[in-house]
């Protein structure tokens, strides 16, 4: 079906789109059958074509015949800069596909072993004195912290499996 | 293979680990980033930096690329978005003044054509500049990279209409500003 512009407004919006850039051909046919029946589309037209004409009247600039070299040359320099960080190259050998059962397994030594020290392994008892070298830091503020710490631990301790702490799975919010 | 096909090709690639596939990528999309960095920074040592630390950014991002968006579309938002804020805080460092014409002469250029085309670059030049950033952005991508409005809004994160909008507001300013250059029926008088 072939597309019809109802009135100037609409006409006037398309003229922009149609000189200032490609178009699909159906929106230049109408455009050219409410053309030629509109003096005042026309004008709007010429003008528009005009000052589009006008932009493009500045070619692009002119680069250096060296300057893609020098810039590919750069950004290997800074690209080579990057993976020699020790985090870049850790995080690209994890992506790699080949390392995908080693990052697996990986991950879940470390969500076994996070578990072990937040569930399995007994906190020293609280009357046990702190070793000699740590004494000096153990301050008032410090052992003030201590009962909120645990309270935390006990939360947290909950979250990884107690059977009576509710889940809202549903997000609740 | 459309340039979409081929775009999502190399990234899979070198999400595989090629890094060949990278550098096919840069060298197809240097070009067009670089003339958008130009057109809206006006500086060849701006646009290229640009360039370079747009590449850089993709670079990083590209093994999280989801393809929810075309790869072209993606590097441009990337590249307008980079060009508004250094743009934004270039204007708050208060430098003021077309420092740099948009348009630079070849050595082949004849000189009395060059003087003309200088002074009607200079005028244009000041014209773009003078519009909203994202007006400006939005002219940069149609005009000069030929986008289509759907794909400027996708670049610009609104919508097409808003882009239809918007160009047609700065095309009232350009048309302002241009004036003295276009006689009422659309003949240049100049």
């Amino acid at each position: 079906m072939e597309r019809v512009i109802a009135d100037c407004r609409e006409a006037q919006s398309l003229l922009l789109e149609a000189v200032s850039g490609t178009t699909s051909p159906d929106v230049r046919r109408a455009l050219r059958r409410h053309l030629d029946g509109c003096a005042a589309c026309r004008r709007e037209a010429a003008a528009l074509e005009e000052t589009t004409a006008l932009l493009h009247a500045v070619p692009e600039p002119h680069l250096g015949d060296d300057h893609w070299e020098r810039f590919m040359a750069g950004l290997d320099r800074r690209l080579e800069t990057a993976r020699a960080r020790p985090w870049a190259r850790l995080t690209r050998w994890l992506r790699h596909p080949g390392h995908a059962w080693t990052t697996a397994a990986a991950a879940t030594a470390l969500v076994v072993a996070l578990g072990f020290a937040l569930l399995g392994v007994p906190r020293p008892e609280a009357s046990s004195p702190p070793a000699e070298p740590l004494r000096a830091y153990i301050t008032q503020s410090v052992v003030d912290a201590w009962s909120a710490m645990d309270t935390s631990l006990a939360v947290w301790k909950a979250g990884f499996g107690a059977g009576d702490v509710s889940y809202d799975l549903t997000g609740g919010d | 293979m459309s340039t979409q096909a081929e775009d999502l090709a190399l990234v899979e690639a070198f999400k595989r680990g090629e890094e060949s596939a990278f550098t096919a990528l840069v060298i197809k999309y240097r070009e067009p980033v670089y003339r958008i960095a130009r057109r809206l920074l006006r500086n060849h040592e701006d646009a290229s930096d640009v360039t370079q630390e747009v590449f850089i950014r993709v670079h990083r991002a590209l093994p999280r690329f989801a393809a929810r968006s075309q790869v072209r579309t993606w590097l441009y938002r990337i590249t307008v978005n980079f060009c508004l804020d250094l743009a934004s805080r270039r204007s708050r460092d208060a430098r003021t003044g077309l420092k740099e014409l948009i348009w630079e002469p070849s050595p082949h250029d004849n000189p009395g054509e060059v003087a003309e085309r200088r002074e009607l670059g200079d005028v244009v030049a000041r014209a773009i500049d003078a519009l909203p950033p994202r007006q400006k952005a939005m002219v940069v991508l149609r005009v000069y990279q030929d986008l289509p409005y759907v794909e400027i809004s996708r670049i610009m994160g609104c919508t097409e209409g808003t882009v239809k909008a918007t160009m047609f507001a700065a095309f009232g300013r350009l048309r302002q500003s241009l004036a003295s250059y276009v006689s009422d029926t659309g003949q240049r008088v100049k």
